[in-house]
This record gives C-alpha cells, sequence and structure tokens, in this order.
C-alpha cells in the first residue's frame, strides 16, 4: 500500500527523543545501578528481569538498544540475541551483552549469537558509556540508511514531472484497493483525465510550455482530492483519480469539481497566461459483479473516451451499456 | 574455603561509591537491597543444596557474585564465586560450609554498614 506520510515515521530516529534502552538483568542490584547511571546520562529506561520479559519488551516498544546480562531465568542473553536476530524487524537492535569476568568463552558463544558487544562484570560505567556511544553510532548510520532507502522508494514511486505517483504506483494503489472494495464489499471510483487539445499546446508553445501545463494542473487536481483519494500520471498528458470507497453520484461530483476547478484556472506559462480545459471519464466498480482493475481502467477510459467525442471540457460516466454524459459550461 | 570472616571493613567504600555514581544516599539504598536481597539468597542456596539442585543452586549463587561484585564487595564475591563451583562440582558438603560463612560474612556487613559512624 502506498503512503503519502514521511519516510521517518516508519522508525524512531536516534537524534530525533532520548533513546530508551533495555536494561535485562535478574540481579536487581546491577539493574539499579545501570538504570540509574542511564538515566543520568540521558536516556529512557525499561528493565526486565528475565529473557521473556525482555523479548516482550523489544517487541512491544520496538527497543532499539539493550544491554542483556548473559545469565536469566526464562531465557538467557544469549537465546534472546537469536531470538531478536531472527526475526526480522524494521530497525535494528544494538545488543550489549553482559557476562561474568571468568566466564570468557561465552564471549565468542555471545558475539556469534548476534550480540554487538560485550562487556564483563562488574560494570566499568565509563566504558559502558563509551560502548553506547558505538552503538548510537551504529543506529545513527542505520537511521541515514532508511531515510535514504526510503527517499529512493519515494522517488521511484512518483512522476518526476508532476509530482502525482507513476503509473505503476497508482494502478498498485488501485489494486489494492479493489482488494479491500471486494472484501468489504464497498463501491471503488476511477476517473481518467485528459488535458483537451494537449498537443495543440506542444505543437503552439513548445514541449516546455506543455511540462509547465501539466503540472500546473496537477497541482490544481492534487489539491482538489481528499488525502485518501490519490491522482497518478498515467502517461503523456493523462491523469488517473482513485476514489476508495466512493458511489456513483459522488465519484460524479468529484469529477465535475475537478473539471471546474482546471477550467476555472488561468495558467502561467513562459509563453504567458494559457487557458486550459479536461475531460473526465469516471466508472465505480458498483456496476460491475466482480470487477477486475483491467475492467474498471477500460470502463472509465471508454467514458473519457465518449466526453472526448462529445465536445471536450465534459464529465462522462461510465454506464454498463453505454456512458452517461454530463455537461457544464464554465 | 575455610577462610575467616573478613576483616572489619568488608567493602571498599571508596569503590562502591563509585559504583553508585558518587552518590551516598544511592549506595545506601543499594546497600541495604543487596543485604535484603543477598540474606534470601543465601537462605534459598541452603535449600537448594539441601535438595540437591545443583543447576539452581549455581545460577543464584552466580547472581549473587555479580550483585556483590557491583557493590565492590570482593570477599562476599568470592565466596559466592566458591559457592558456585561447589555447585558445579554438586558438592554439599561444601555448598553448606559456604553457606554459613556467607552468612556470616553478611552479618559483618550489616553490623559494618549500621554501625554509627565514629566521631
Amino acid at each position: 500500500m502506498l503512503s503519502d506520510r514521511p519516510s521517518t515515521r516508519i522508525f524512531k530516529p536516534v537524534a530525533s527523543e532520548p533513546m530508551t534502552v533495555l536494561v535485562a538483568d535478574d540481579d536487581v542490584l546491577a539493574a539499579k545501578v545501570l538504570e540509574k547511571t542511564l538515566r543520568k546520562w540521558g536516556f529512557g529506561v525499561v528493565r526486565a528481569k528475565n529473557g521473556e520479559e525482555a523479548w516482550e519488551q523489544i517487541e512491544r516498544r520496538g527497543l532499539r538498544l539493550a544491554i542483556l546480562d548473559w545469565m536469566m531465568p526464562k531465557m538467557d542473553g544469549v537465546q534472546l540475541c537469536r531470538k531478536v536476530r531472527r526475526k526480522k524487524r524494521a530497525t535494528y537492535t544494538y545488543i550489549i551483552l553482559l557476562t561474568a569476568r571468568d566466564y570468557f568463552d561465552d564471549i565468542i558463544r555471545g558475539l556469534s549469537a548476534g550480540a554487538d558487544d560485550y562487556m564483563t562484570k562488574p560494570v566499568n560505567l565509563l566504558e559502558l558509556k563509551a560502548r553506547l556511544q558505538t552503538g548510537l553510532r551504529i543506529l545513527g548510520l542505520e537511521d541515514k540508511l532508511l531515510v535514504s532507502r526510503q527517499e529512493i522508494k519515494d522517488l521511484a514511486a512518483h512522476d518526476s514531472l508532476t509530482g502525482l505517483w507513476n503509473r505503476s504506483s497508482i494502478l498498485e494503489f488501485l489494486e489494492d484497493e479493489l482488494d479491500k472494495s471486494r472484501r468489504e464489499r464497498s463501491s471503488i471510483g476511477v476517473i481518467m483525465i485528459d488535458v483537451d487539445h494537449f498537443k495543440r499546446i506542444n505543437d503552439t508553445f513548445g514541449h516546455a510550455v506543455g511540462d509547465q501545463v501539466l503540472t500546473r494542473i496537477a497541482n490544481c487536481l492534487k489539491v482538489n482530492i481528499r488525502r485518501y483519494n490519490k491522482i497518478g500520471r498515467y502517461g503523456g498528458d493523462e491523469m488517473v483519480v482513485v476514489l476508495p470507497d466512493c458511489q456513483s453520484s459522488h465519484l460524479e461530483k468529484i469529477a465535475e469539481r475537478l473539471r471546474v476547478s482546471v477550467a476555472r484556472q488561468r495558467f502561467k506559462t513562459e509563453r504567458g497566461i494559457l487557458k486550459v480545459t479536461i475531460s473526465c471519464g469516471g466508472a465505480t466498480s458498483e456496476s460491475f459483479h466482480h470487477i477486475t482493475l483491467r475492467q474498471l481502467l477500460q470502463a472509465s477510459d471508454k467514458a473519457l473516451y465518449e466526453a472526448k467525442a462529445k465536445g471536450r471540457n465534459l464529465v462522462v460516466m461510465f454506464k454498463p451499456g453505454r456512458a452517461k454524459k454530463r455537461t457544464k459550461s464554465v | 574455603m575455610n577462610k575467616q570472616v573478613s576483616s572489619p571493613s568488608p567493602l571498599d567504600k571508596r569503590a562502591a561509591l563509585r559504583a553508585a555514581g558518587g552518590d551516598p544516599a544511592f549506595l545506601d539504598e543499594l546497600i541495604v537491597l543487596y543485604l535484603k536481597d543477598a540474606t534470601k539468597g543465601i537462605a534459598r542456596a541452603g535449600s537448594l543444596a539441601r535438595a540437591g539442585r545443583f543447576k539452581d543452586l549455581e545460577k543464584e549463587a552466580h547472581r549473587l557474585k555479580g550483585a556483590s561484585l557491583t557493590l565492590s564487595l570482593p570477599i562476599l564475591a568470592e565466596t559466592f564465586a566458591d559457592l558456585e563451583a561447589a555447585a558445579r562440582d554438586r558438592n554439599p558438603q561444601a555448598a553448606a560450609q559456604l553457606s554459613k560463612r556467607l552468612s556470616a560474612e553478611l552479618g559483618a556487613l550489616r553490623r559494618f554498614w549500621t554501625a554509627p559512624a565514629k566521631p
């Protein structure tokens, strides 16, 4: 499912708020010392008395920094490390394992199980601080990587000229919403939009002006649809609006609103102010028993074709058997 | 195994204070917590030894050894380490002896900590 949310919301970046550290130790005393020290250093702290509790905390809170004692009831630190690493998560949990000084062989086992670092008990607090800094540095790098990945994903999903969703993204959204509408027995609407005489604009004023017109129209349409509706560039000067949970009569009103909003605009371009109109073809899934994505697009395209054929600057709604025309002049 | 009960100063106060982040009130809180926890732990260790539950005894001794190290109580930490080893060796006699010794050590610590400061 596509999302308009900014990428940073998928995780809590290291720098955005005090990092919460999980301290998992059945030794209450050591846990208390760690908690007090960590709080003094500005961390938030969550404590767990055993491995299972620690796992629950990591799961529930999505904790990214954990100090785990090796020996704990119910699940030891190494088992917990393995469990954390096995689970595919959106973000990484940096784990420091605590072990007794005379259990040196454990270190190899601990690191092999997925711990990032280890410390021997009793914990030297200055050393802990330095090791936590290392952890934060690594988590900070992960944050940057996640942001970049999301930015790349966003770029790949949008049309570079208009900023609208690109063809594959809008079709993916439509497919998802169609599935949802089948499950929920609701109706989904599609408006196919075409810029009237766009070829003439390109031929008369050049492609740069054509691009400017397309961008201005895209912006005009974007502000005239609601957040839960989506608009994408279908190809050339064709755009498609997907409206989840939308009945035919409502779809027609929205299409009309879009048509009028464009017709009323005066588009400022490098070759002066232009007046441009659009034609709209609308279709909803309610007219069909079990409609496919292709059928819905074809239906709206057919209605659009009819709008074009009947003189442009029109909204035509698809009706099985015929297309219903609705004309308004501005 | 046959060590004497520690000297009148069973606690390295400077190291313990350092472990408590230099906060005497917090150190006091930690010592009180330790005394309570270790008293219960030693009693539990005795029962575990008598019941022959050496694996659980080893874990309990290990935990209390860690707590003792955290508070810079070297003799108690060492004695708990001995108890851990005795549990690993499945030696009930040694475990019983060490439990007694630990009770004495703990008593010494309690007296030391609760004694009024000398003028």
